[in-house]
């Protein structure tokens, strides 16, 4: 038998429906514009009937079950997938277009203004050699170019510096996302544990990860634990970074020893706080920091590499001890001998330190003396310093800037050094050159000590102009120029560079870097726009939009009218029944 | 698909900032007039303006130095024309001088006149561009002929042909003889140490005032000091050695007389050290039978291409000390003298020895210590010069691999025979003395023929310096065709390199008008769009 008040009941239910509608309603268009929101809605069920007598079931009114939210999760996995290339594309547009500022063309002050501008001098020397200012404004615009140069690896340098910066600061928001992840992730799992959804917090979640996702390349993984606690698991190539309310911390260690040749001192490693390797090189790590990484790190594959072709045994009992040694070559290629003078070489992957290192022009061998007691494995293949990077990131510039500096150095001082009966010096060197050991023309290796940080004119020849030799006979008189129509040859001498004439070398480079640059923002281009597409379909899920919430306002606002009516209804039945039949 | 209000907003956001972007990027062409502005705005275009740049930047240099050699060639050719008006002025007094009826006292007029023109011909000579003397090849700061008299000792070494042996009159013991002579480069001479010798003859020194001067006995040759003259006797004529090295000392130099740097082997030994001129190609040596020893044909001998070993047979002799050895050379009646004696050092092969005043060094191939260690150990050598005078080519760069000699070689326009002839007719006029002997009538008599020999010579001076005005000319023509080809070239790739890089200015205006007025209109509806929504219409 239903209560007499069975319909005031019922009434009762659809006021609180309603109002619970009107509440989520509110808190949807309070919370239109909070940035990852998404909108919520109670999921309405009618209430179980009750038997009435034989006529069948009657409906008991309404209830909210539950507030659920609109949330989609394949786009997320989509959006995240994206922001990692947008992340990558974008910190990498941002430095290669610092590169290209560094080397300051097509303007009237960029290298080839500057290089122009050596040949222009070199013709008014070639017509009046004993001219003692044409000599001095040959001198100076020399000075001039090798000082751009100087700069350039100075702004190259600093770049560098940056995004050596950039991934300590990436490292730091990792770390700072990840531990808030871990925490949210505890907090949803203790109120979810009651089988209600802690939307707002998965809201704020979702946001979190979202930001790492544009960081660094993550894979992001639902779980839930024996106790039925759900929680999400972050990991990056496939070492754990969050799981459940646990994050796993990184750290940047300096580096004790150069990767690249070219690199500055006390770059960053990444590690685990546990002391795990982090796998920067891993294909799949994205996001801004790798980026910054590529930028900072990117050899294009030319770190020095070989293969081991002979080993000496430590002796370290020996009076005097005796070191290990290793040698190696990279034939038919040539090997590359510009090293730091001491660090670290990896020999079958396993990193062992070496005190020098010397390399002979014949066989063109590499032979590395390694730190006592290290006894080189004589089974050892294969030799490397630092990593691959194939991208042509700072390192690479440098390294090819370095050539330019070394073969432009040692042509110009060819002919330099045959200047009046063989007695020249060279022009062109590294700051402070001092004769001891020289500059060698016929020793490849002897110019190594000239790079683009230190690539000067001699001292001696800038202090006496005279040392400037423009003829190969001591014997001729002041205006034979036979040395500087050659120097003017050399503008043209396609044999200069592989792939030509100094001109081409230099031209070739700013058109590499400029390629790059562009293909780099059609990258970032396409992939922001796909970030905004994805975005767009996230919205048109989750957004909340006002004139959806108006309409449910009003809706809400009848239903809840009209629930009142039928209480007022029902009250009425009531007073006719209470008061009018008169008990 | 279900879209939303702030769905509608960040799309609008979007495309109006698009629009900005490419505003700013017209903006950014307009302003700088530049299709470019880093590279990677587009990287063909910025390699090919770098490659445009380079080519403007060295035509330019190409013009700036054909015009620089324009002005040098002007110069020399405006030195060279002088240079045949005073030859031709010359000529005209020559003329008068040829005149048999001239007074002694009107030739003694055309004698001091030729001394002006010759110092104005000095002066010619001598002549510079921005400080450089024109016609000096490489020693543009040296001039060609001495502008004062100096007192500086150089030792010279001419080679002469058979071309050069010529058959004067001269008048002595009251008779015209025929003298068979060689002209040295200068008067004024003295012997040099070690003498000068001639294969086959015996070289005595003399002057004008000795009565046999110009008539030596057979198998002798007299060198004439104050003259600057080797009389041969007539029946010696057919055994002249060909070709002829002769070496002699000169210490004063008078105004107008050519520097020998610019003109012969030559060593100014009153500098020091030593300055030496090598005029010459170069010098060849060729090692003869070697006997003795354990020298063999690897042994060759090479000498430093600017000593003044003069022309000659000349060996090595061993001593009883191992290693060391005498160098000889064979003089005129082939006796082999010894020069000087030196250590040979036994890693490089070299050996330096003392020839006059002048260090030689001799380097010997292939030489292993012991070689030398007797008398019997003879290693013969000859040296050789080639006369040909060495062209200093100082060349401009005028266009792409094409170079210009802007230079003219002075020893090529103010001959040394040509100063000579004009020294000859000076002094022999000089040298009538009007005292009424029978050897100064004589010479008075021949006056006229001397002017007559002196117009010949005067005529073959012209016509080579004319071919040498000619050959300038020439290139003056050619240079002006390159620089207006220069000209061309530059306007061309200026042109390229304006299509090149800068903006088309209408077509940008055009564009920049049209994204504005989408702008405009974006803006406008956007402003419509978001004003509006639901609860505005509810009440």
């Amino acid at each position: 038998m239903r209560s007499s008040f069975f319909g005031l009941n019922v009434g009762a239910q659809g006021l609180y429906t309603a109002r619970t509608n009107l509440d989520i309603t509110g808190h949807n268009i309070s919370n239109a514009d909070t940035e990852g929101y998404s909108r919520q809605y109670g999921v309405q069920k009618a209430q179980t009937p009750i038997p009435y007598t034989t006529r069948g079931m009657v409906g008991t009114g309404s209830t909210i079950e539950r507030v659920d939210q609109y949330r989609d999760s394949y786009l997320d996995y989509k959006f995240r997938d994206i922001q990692k290339n947008v992340g990558e594309y974008t910190q990498k547009h941002e430095m290669l277009q610092q590169m290209e500022l560094i080397f300051n063309e097509p303007t009237e002050v960029g290298f080839t203004s500057h290089f122009d501008n050596i040949f222009k001098k070199l013709q008014k020397l070639s017509t009046d050699t004993a001219d003692f200012a044409s000599r001095t404004s040959y001198i100076d615009t020399v000075k001039s170019f090798t000082k751009y140069l100087n700069d350039a690896a100075t702004q190259l340098r600093d770049l560098q510096n940056e995004a050596n910066f950039g991934i300590k600061t990436e490292v730091d928001s990792i770390n700072t996302l990840s531990e808030q992840i871990a925490l949210i992730n505890n907090q949803i799992g203790n109120l979810e544990l009651t089988g209600d959804k802690a939307n707002d917090l998965r809201d704020e979640r979702n946001k979190l990860i979202d930001k790492l996702s544009k960081v660094v390349g993550i894979d992001v993984r639902e779980t839930k634990d024996v106790n039925g606690k759900e929680n999400v698991r972050i990991t990056i190539n496939g070492q754990s970074l969050v799981n459940g309310n646990v994050a796993h911390k990184l750290k940047v260690v300096p580096r004790k020893n150069l990767n690249n040749p070219e690199d500055n001192p006390d770059l960053y490693d990444i590690k685990w706080e546990t002391g795990r390797n982090f796998y920067v090189t891993d294909a799949n790590l994205r996001g801004e920091l790798k980026g910054y990484m590529e930028i900072r790190d990117g050899n294009n594959l030319n770190n020095f590499k070989g293969k081991v072709m002979g080993t000496t045994a430590a002796l370290p009992g020996a009076t005097p001890p005796v070191a290990g040694t290793v040698t190696v070559s990279n034939t038919p290629k040539d090997i590359r001998h510009d090293l730091p003078v001491s660090g670290t070489v990896k020999i079958d992957n396993k990193i062992v330190e070496y005190t020098s290192y010397s390399y002979n022009d014949t066989t063109k061998e590499v032979t590395f003396t390694l730190k006592l007691p290290t006894t080189p494995s004589p089974t050892a293949k294969n030799v490397e310093i630092g990593d691959s990077v194939g991208f042509k990131g700072i390192p690479y510039y440098m390294q090819k800037l370095n050539q330019f500096c070394r073969t432009i150095a040692k042509e110009f001082n060819k002919i330099q050094e045959a200047g009046d009966g063989g007695t020249g010096i060279p022009f062109l060197v590294n700051k402070g050159y001092t004769g001891t050991p020289p500059l060698d023309i016929n020793v490849d290796s002897s110019y190594d000590k000239i790079t683009v940080d230190n690539f000067s004119v001699n001292d001696k020849i800038v202090k006496d102009v005279s040392l400037l030799k423009t003829k190969s006979s001591d014997k001729e008189g002041e205006s034979a120029n036979d040395l500087i129509m050659k120097l003017l040859d050399l503008r043209h001498d396609n044999t200069m560079f592989e792939i030509g004439e100094p001109d081409n070398y230099m031209q070739g480079l700013i058109s590499e870097l400029a390629i790059d640059t562009n293909e780099i923002n059609s990258f970032k281009t396409a992939s922001a726009q796909m970030e905004v597409m994805v975005k767009n379909q996230k919205l048109s899920v989750s957004d909340v939009d006002l004139d959806e919430e108006a309409t449910n306002l009003v809706k809400y606002q009848r239903a809840y009218n009209m629930s009142a009516k039928i209480i007022s209804v029902f009250d009425e039945i009531y007073n006719v029944t209470i008061n009018q039949m008169g008990v | 698909m279900r879209i939303t209000n702030s769905m509608i907003t960040n799309t609008m956001l979007a495309s109006i900032n698009r629009n900005k972007q490419i505003m700013s990027k017209l903006d950014r062409q307009m302003a700088t007039g530049k299709k470019v502005e880093k590279p990677s705005d587009d990287p063909m275009v910025t390699a090919r303006a770098l490659k445009f740049r380079t080519s403007v930047s060295e035509i330019e240099m190409y013009e700036t130095n054909a015009k620089d050699s324009n002005s040098w060639m002007s110069i020399s050719e405006q030195a060279i024309k002088n240079t045949n008006e005073i030859l031709k002025r010359m000529r005209e007094l020559a003329n008068q001088g040829a005149n048999d009826t001239l007074t002694s006292k009107s030739r003694k007029a055309i004698i001091e006149e030729y001394e002006q023109l010759k110092e104005q011909i000095m002066s010619e000579a001598n002549v510079s561009y921005a400080g450089r003397r024109v016609f000096s090849g490489y020693k543009t700061d040296n001039d060609l002929l001495f502008d004062k008299q100096v007192k500086e000792k150089y030792v010279i070494q001419e080679v002469f042909t058979s071309e050069n042996v010529e058959k004067i009159e001269k008048v002595y013991n009251n008779r015209i003889h025929d003298v068979h002579r060689i002209r040295l480069g200068y008067k004024e001479v003295v012997e040099s140490t070690p003498a000068g010798t001639i294969e086959g003859f015996t070289v005595v020194t003399k002057s004008t005032a000795d009565a046999d001067a110009y008539a030596p006995s057979a198998t002798t040759v007299h060198l004439i000091e104050d003259t600057g003259e080797l009389i041969f006797h007539k029946d010696d004529v057919a055994n002249i050695p060909e070709p002829l090295g002769f070496s002699y000392q000169k210490n004063t130099f008078e105004k107008g007389d050519p520097k020998p740097e610019h003109y012969l082997h030559s060593t100014n030994i009153s500098k020091s050290p030593s300055e030496m001129y090598n005029k010459f190609v170069g010098l060849t040596t060729t090692t003869g039978a070697v006997a003795g020893g354990t020298l063999d044909a690897a042994n060759q001998v090479v000498i430093d291409k600017d000593t003044l070993l003069i022309d000659g047979e000349y060996r090595m002799v061993g001593t009883t000390t191992a290693d060391t050895v005498e160098l000889q050379k064979k003089d005129g009646s082939g006796t082999w003298q010894t020069i000087d004696t030196a250590a040979i050092d036994t890693t490089t092969g070299e050996v330096g020895f003392t020839v006059g005043t002048e260090k030689v060094e001799i380097q010997i191939e292939d030489y292993t210590a012991g070689d030398f260690t007797a008398v019997t150990d003879i290693l013969n050598f000859t040296t050789a010069f080639d006369a040909s005078h060495k062209q200093d080519s100082m060349e401009y760069q005028v266009s792409y691999s094409q170079t210009i000699q802007v230079n003219t070689m002075g020893f090529d326009v103010f001959t040394q025979n040509m100063i000579r002839d004009i020294e000859e007719i000076i002094s022999y006029n000089r040298g009538i003395k009007d005292d009424g002997s029978t050897d100064d009538d004589l010479k008075k008599s021949l006056t006229s023929k001397e002017f007559n020999k002196f117009i010949g010579q005067l005529d073959k001076h012209i016509d080579n310096v004319v071919n040498q005005e000619t050959k300038i000319g020439a290139k003056v023509n050619r240079i002006e065709l390159t620089l207006s080809r220069l000209k061309e070239d530059n306007l061309n790739v200026t042109k390229l390199l304006t299509q090149n890089e800068d903006v088309n200015m209408a077509k940008t205006l055009i564009e920049f008008s049209s994204h504005k007025a989408v702008y405009n209109q974006a803006l406008a509806a956007s402003g419509q769009i978001i004003q509006q929504t639901l609860l505005d219409f509810l009440r």
